[in-house]
């Protein structure tokens, strides 16, 4: 395995690291890992890197690159609509891919907003074949909004109550001075836990929009892209995805799209065990659906 | 401004990003970032000062440790002696792809630590030394009682430390490391008789005491590297902290 920097898009605006196989042992498909919301192309926990350089032992290339104006990669077009901007800078990086390193097939991955921007960029392309979609929430921008404030309330009677308040040895260590907390901290997640935006009480009137949301889903069918969704148990979300989406996509139970939750992980995979999980995860899962080699 | 990125040192295991000015004027400005959560935190930030330090007429080189950000190797497996080390392998590198008359060596939290280590035995002109860990104790406590109040409040999952390694904030942490950071135990700043800029947030004090010549300023309104309670989000650039290193940078000139 090795890794290369390198820079490319209109400008040489973009940078990225490719790692890449051995060359005895490629397979032919190739994946662009995008940025993690704002972090740059290491990711978060460095959970790119760590997944890129797997995924290139297992004979996979692997390009992580930031977007333009997130990490090192400097934004040129002031004012163009972040999807726009996004869907060019994926643009750049499969012409790159195909012309330096003559690569044909391409799934691209994203976690949080990255994969917003992969789910809605797959919408769109036909130079993709597949999406790995981690901890998104694939809303339309006017409906997420609604949509985060019924999953987190969901969320916070799930989650933060059962682990803070069910879990006899969390108080044990709180009143055993085990997690030094000030009276600033506990007011803080008081507030967090505790003081939310108004409670949306009627879920139902989520349905009324529901079949232009989930309609993305019918067009990844259609186009028959490879989609992996994967879930951290411990993510809201989960929550705000069991709300819009799951129901819809188990009635379907479309073959090209498969659902992974993986437990005991949080939103950016922060405990090192849950990594582990994902990454294998990941990796087993291009393994089943994208195994052709090179030479094959 | 041309930027190019690289990889570099012994056995190319450092990542580099180089920024080179329209016109030049000599001084070579080095970043050395801080480390784990805080790298990530701050990478905007170290990237926008890059630019607008360029933008001066300064050649910036800033870099990853080894195990960390882009470079190779993984995290468990670093130490401070290896970072010292690239602090070192980075200003040879930077000496050799760009030309400059002076060195100017500018750190970040821990990384402002490793710059003045580095100072202490080797050249430079002037150090600015941005909110540096002066007690590896406190660092290394600050972090674990992060790591619990998210765990707590169910932002992240506790991980399993074991014999070899401490997981904090996602991060695996070897006891060498660990040790070698509680070793950190700053009392005292020297100047050398170079230009040494302290730029502290408010609660940093205690008892350091500073050599006369060196310029002390408080100038961070929050701890931009940790989780900002004050912002949803956590990524952002902190434009007035900025501008102060630039001021500063542009004084030195």
């Amino acid at each position: 395995m090795t890794e290369k920097a390198i820079q490319f898009g209109s400008k040489n605006n973009l940078f990225g690291v490719i790692s890449e196989p051995d060359k005895y042992y490629k397979r032919r498909t190739a994946l662009i890992l995008l940025n993690t919301g704002m972090d740059h192309k290491a990711g978060s926990r460095r959970l790119n890197v760590k997944l890129a350089r797997r995924l290139a032992v297992q004979g996979y290339s692997v390009l992580r690159f930031d977007l333009s104006g997130i990490g090192d990669s400097a934004q040129l077009c002031q004012g163009m609509p972040k999807i726009e901007q996004v869907n060019e800078d994926i643009g750049s990086a499969i012409s790159m891919l195909k012309e330096d390193f003559g690569i044909s097939s391409l799934i691209v991955y994203g976690v949080c907003t990255g994969a917003d921007f992969a789910y809605r960029t797959i919408l769109t392309r036909s130079d993709l074949s597949g999406a790995i979609l981690v901890n998104g929430n694939y809303l339309p921008t006017d409906n997420r909004r609604k949509y985060r404030e019924m999953a987190k309330n969901q969320y916070r009677s799930n989650q933060v109550l059962h682990k803070a308040v069910f879990q006899p040895f969390r108080w044990k260590r709180l009143f055993t001075g085990k997690i030094p907390l000030s009276a600033k901290d506990i007011y803080s997640m008081a507030r967090r836990a505790f003081i939310g935006k108004p409670k949306l009480e009627n879920t139902s009137d989520s349905s009324e929009n529901l079949d232009d949301i989930v309609s993305g889903w019918d067009t990844l069918h259609r186009k028959n892209a490879k989609i992996e969704i994967v879930y951290s148990d411990n993510d809201v979300r989960y929550e705000q995805f069991k709300i819009a989406h799951a129901g819809y996509l188990q009635r379907k139970n479309y073959r090209n799209i498969s659902i992974e939750i993986i437990q005991r992980a949080d939103h950016t995979f922060a405990c090192t065990e849950a990594q582990e999980t994902f990454i294998n995860r990941v990796t087993n899962w291009l393994i089943r659906n994208a195994p052709e080699c090179t030479n094959d | 401004m041309d930027i190019r990125s690289f990889y570099f040192g012994e056995n190319n295991n450092l990542y580099g990003i180089l920024s080179f000015p329209n016109s030049s004027n000599d001084i070579g400005v080095l970043i050395c970032p801080s480390i784990a959560d805080e790298s990530l935190r701050c990478h905007r930030t170290i990237s926008v000062l890059q630019r607008k330090i360029a933008d001066l007429g300064c050649c910036v080189f800033k870099f990853d440790y080894y195990g960390c950000g882009d470079s190779l190797g993984e995290y468990e497996d670093a130490s401070i002696m290896q970072w010292m080390h690239d602090i070192e392998s980075s200003v040879a590198e930077f000496g050799k792809r760009a030309s400059f008359k002076r060195l100017v060596i500018i750190g970040l939290r821990i990384g402002a630590t490793f710059a003045y280590r580095y100072a202490l035995s080797k050249h430079f002109d002037s150090l600015i030394l941005i909110a540096p860990v002066l007690n590896g104790k406190t660092y290394l406590m600050d972090l674990r009682r992060q790591h619990k109040i998210e765990s707590i409040t169910g932002v992240i999952q506790y991980a399993k430390s074991n014999s070899q390694y401490e997981s904090l904030m996602g991060h695996k942490y070897s006891k060498q490391l660990l040790q070698e950071i509680e070793g950190i135990s700053i009392t005292h700043i020297d100047s050398h008789d170079k230009n040494v800029c302290i730029l502290e947030d408010k609660r940093s004090g205690g008892n350091i005491s500073y050599a006369s010549a060196c310029v002390r300023k408080t100038i961070m309104k929050e701890r931009f590297w940790q989780q900002c309670t004050m912002y949803e989000i956590n990524d952002i650039v902190p434009y007035e902290d900025i501008d102060a290193v630039v001021q500063y940078v542009q004084a030195v000139i």
